[in-house]
């Protein structure tokens, strides 16, 4: 009985924040970030890509509950996305940032209003995780917009491919 | 006493951490970047150049030529390579015109100057111009130039008398260079 209530405890003591701590919010992208067609030709012989391109707004990014009954129940849940990029076929010249330029919408009628800081400015996006912008409760379609600068004829003609891992983390 | 309090505290904290992250989702940048071959002349306008012989003024001497070399047109160029290919040349050929009989027209192009970069190309020495094309410079790589002049490789014409005997009466003749940028 004695143990039933000294590792009981611990049990309960283990469990109750991994219930707590559950995913409670997802991330999902629409759209796609493909510069291919953004590429300024080089028109005069003698001269270099123009130095920078950007692609504007066809990628969006939702953070969303996992748990319908939360948008009811826990509305205002505090989160912050942090971004970074993990190469496949990159060049260390190129430099990729982005910008949140807009608020997104709210997912439901029923949810509460969009509430989103940050983001709306350039940032540099490396190979190490940097806070991108923050919220509470779910916010669908956010738009993004990117920039692609540091490519030149001097890289040949290749492909290249990144990956951007965007992350939604607890933001207490 | 720390067994019991301290297991306790350790599952307490072990839970924050695994409260900090939730989700990510991931998007792939892809760029393609095109093979690039440009070649130019500049100036792009008025790029003539003009020789003239005349008859020398004392007997029994040498026709003369008054502008026996000249140096005012510079060539640009752009280059990507695809990732096997190994570089590119510049060829120059007469593509329009003939020159006139005994005599004979050179073309040499300069070391690269300029405010380009990259793996430019090397000149190939003082070549004798045809019909046929010839490699000007070589061992271009990924690379640009720079545009205008004073940027690439200066070009210098000269003409030289290569038969009296041969040589026509009086007239104008006019021919074309065709410069070609062309993979090795």
């Amino acid at each position: 009985m004695m143990s039933l209530k000294k590792y009981g405890s611990l049990m309960l003591l283990l469990f109750v924040p991994f219930w707590v701590a559950g995913q409670q919010l997802k991330v999902e992208i629409e759209g796609d970030a493909n510069f291919s067609n953004s590429l300024i030709p080089v028109r005069e012989a003698g001269e270099d890509y123009s130095s920078t391109i950007e692609h504007e707004s066809s990628l969006y990014i939702s953070v969303l509950y996992v748990n319908y009954f939360d948008y009811w129940f826990n509305p205002n849940k505090k989160w912050s996305v942090y971004v970074h990029k993990s190469d496949i076929e990159w060049n260390s010249d190129f430099t990729i940032k982005a910008r949140r330029t807009g608020n997104g919408s709210r997912v439901n009628w029923f949810a509460p209003g969009v509430n989103i800081h940050d983001g709306t400015n350039y940032q540099e996006i490396s190979n190490n995780p940097v806070y991108f912008f923050r919220g509470r409760h779910g916010i669908a379609y956010i738009p993004l917009s990117f920039q692609l600068s540091g490519f030149s004829v001097t890289m040949g003609a290749k492909d290249f491919e990144t990956s951007l891992v965007f992350t939604v983390y607890d933001d207490w | 006493m720390f067994l019991k309090y301290g297991l306790r505290f350790l599952f307490l904290l072990m839970p924050v951490c695994a409260f900090s992250q939730w989700d990510n989702g991931q998007v792939s940048v892809f760029f393609s970047m095109p093979e690039v071959a440009l070649v130019d002349i500049e100036p792009g306008v008025n790029n003539r150049i003009h020789f003239t012989l005349s008859a020398s003024t004392e007997s029994g001497s040498q026709p003369v030529i008054e502008e026996s070399a000249d140096e005012t047109l510079w060539i640009n160029y752009s280059s990507a390579l695809a990732g096997q290919q190994g570089s590119r040349s510049v060829t120059a050929e007469l593509s329009q015109g003939a020159l006139p009989e005994g005599l004979r027209l050179y073309l040499e192009a300069s070391d690269y100057t300029g405010g380009g970069d990259g793996q430019v190309g090397q000149p190939a020495g003082k070549i004798e111009l045809s019909n046929q094309p010839r490699p000007v410079i070589t061992g271009i790589g990924n690379c640009y130039t720079g545009d205008g002049i004073q940027n690439g490789h200066r070009l210098t014409f000269s003409i030289e008398i290569s038969d009296y005997a041969n040589m026509a009466a009086a007239g104008q003749f006019n021919f074309v260079v065709l410069y070609t940028l062309t993979d090795n």
